[in-house]
């Protein structure tokens, strides 16, 4: 996450060239994450990574905490199947490689909804970004006792090129 | 006298993972790479009084192997390997010497039994090693709280009974997990993907084998096609033979 904030600053890290082939995201535009991030060394070559590498997905597009989400699930009805969207604010991105998860929060009826799927999920036909958000927190817990406007987030403003 | 047959590899284990199963839910499956095992020896009652297959897996160090040893994998017509086991099946007289077996020995769905050395847990009290409760937190209880609290009476009966469990060396031992199911095999890399968890640490020897308590699997069907290693195996294991 600091990666993201600091590459306002024109670090070195960040351009294309430091794209990585981590196979969990497809790199559009530049890879913003410091080589020394915890998700960096996390891609560190594992027996099983050749195994792993046939669950991950790799139209997942790249989202952080604050941002708001919509998940496109599949909800499967006896033998039918429809896509069921969940709209929400990722309060947390957790685990890496095939069992990493997030969680999508939303107050719906004024009753606070959280979903958590793993992010190379099949049953997430889709995912899609509808705004980036600007926080200081990799997990927004706190947005849980937050009600109204107090609960918004501050919409990111993107740097140019994203 | 054994009158089922079963099926059996030699493997490593190579970790832990998830995988997603056809309903999209995720299963926690076991990679072991399975094989490729050999042939070594086949037990026939006429000779060994009993019927079974002796399986060799892993690689060694030709020049460590001992010359009793040497002789023995030389009669079968393979190299030396590191690991040796029977495994005891109706079927035996199907195999021969010098055979290769590989994880398609095992179809998806299958269920089988894991042994394996389970991780050396050191000196372990009696509460990690037995499940004792231990002692209460409070009441009165100082400096005791995870102690096994009494091991017997007094005058009578003067001593403490055998077999008493109390804290002492905990884990390294042969342990069987029965009943778990192969998720799926992978014959490209040799992978076996055996749902749960299996017995050691990543790197350790494993044997799966039909499940015990299961109904048994058909008679082995040898390939057609199954490789044997060079043609001088074929020519020993018949010189064996004849």
């Amino acid at each position: 996450m600091s990666g993201r904030q600091s590459s306002r600053r024109e670090l070195p890290w960040v351009g294309g060239s430091m794209v990585h082939d981590s196979g969990s995201f497809v790199a559009v535009g530049p890879q913003l994450v410091h080589p020394c991030h915890p998700r960096e060394k996390a891609t560190a070559m594992q027996t099983l990574d050749s195994l792993d590498a046939a669950s991950l997905r790799t139209d997942v597009p790249q989202f952080w905490p604050g941002d708001t989400l919509k998940v496109h699930v599949r909800v499967v009805e006896g033998n039918r199947q429809r896509i069921q969207v969940f709209q929400g604010v990722v309060i947390r991105r957790q685990g890496g490689g095939v069992r990493e998860t997030f969680t999508v929060r939303k107050v719906s009826f004024g009753v606070g909804v959280e979903r958590t799927f793993p992010v190379h999920s099949p049953v997430v036909s889709k995912i899609e970004v509808v705004t980036s958000g600007d926080v200081r927190r990799a997990k927004l817990y706190y947005l849980r006792e937050l009600r109204g406007k107090a609960a918004k987030i501050k919409e990111k403003r993107r740097p140019a090129g994203r | 006298m054994l009158n089922r047959n079963y099926r059996g590899l030699l493997g490593t284990k190579l970790g832990m993972t998830q995988v997603w199963d056809a309903n999209n839910r995720i299963v926690p499956v076991t990679v072991i790479k399975a094989g490729p095992n050999v042939v070594t020896q086949i037990r026939t009652p006429d000779s060994d009084g009993y019927s079974a297959v002796q399986l060799g897996y892993g690689e060694v160090d030709p020049r460590r192997v001992t010359q009793p040893l040497r002789g023995h994998f030389a009669r079968a017509g393979v190299p030396p390997r590191r690991h040796l086991v029977e495994l005891r099946t109706a079927d035996a007289a199907r195999y021969r010497p010098g055979q290769e077996l590989t994880g398609a020995v095992f179809a998806a769905g299958a269920v089988v039994d894991v042994t394996g050395t389970s991780k050396g847990k050191g000196f372990a009290g009696v509460m990690k090693r037995h499940g004792f409760k231990g002692l209460g937190a409070g009441h009165g209880v100082e400096r005791k709280h995870r102690s096994p609290g009494s091991v017997g009476g007094c005058a009578t009966p003067g001593r403490v009974f055998k077999g008493l469990r109390m804290a002492g060396r905990m884990g390294h031992e042969r342990v069987t997990v029965a009943g778990l199911t192969v998720h799926a095999v992978d014959t490209e890399r040799g992978f076996l993907l055996i749902k749960g968890a299996v017995p050691g640490p990543d790197g350790g020897l494993v044997l799966v084998r039909s499940a015990a308590k299961r109904p048994a699997p058909a008679d082995f069907e040898p390939a057609a096609e199954t490789p044997v290693t060079s043609g001088d195996a074929v020519t020993s294991s018949e010189e064996v033979s004849a």
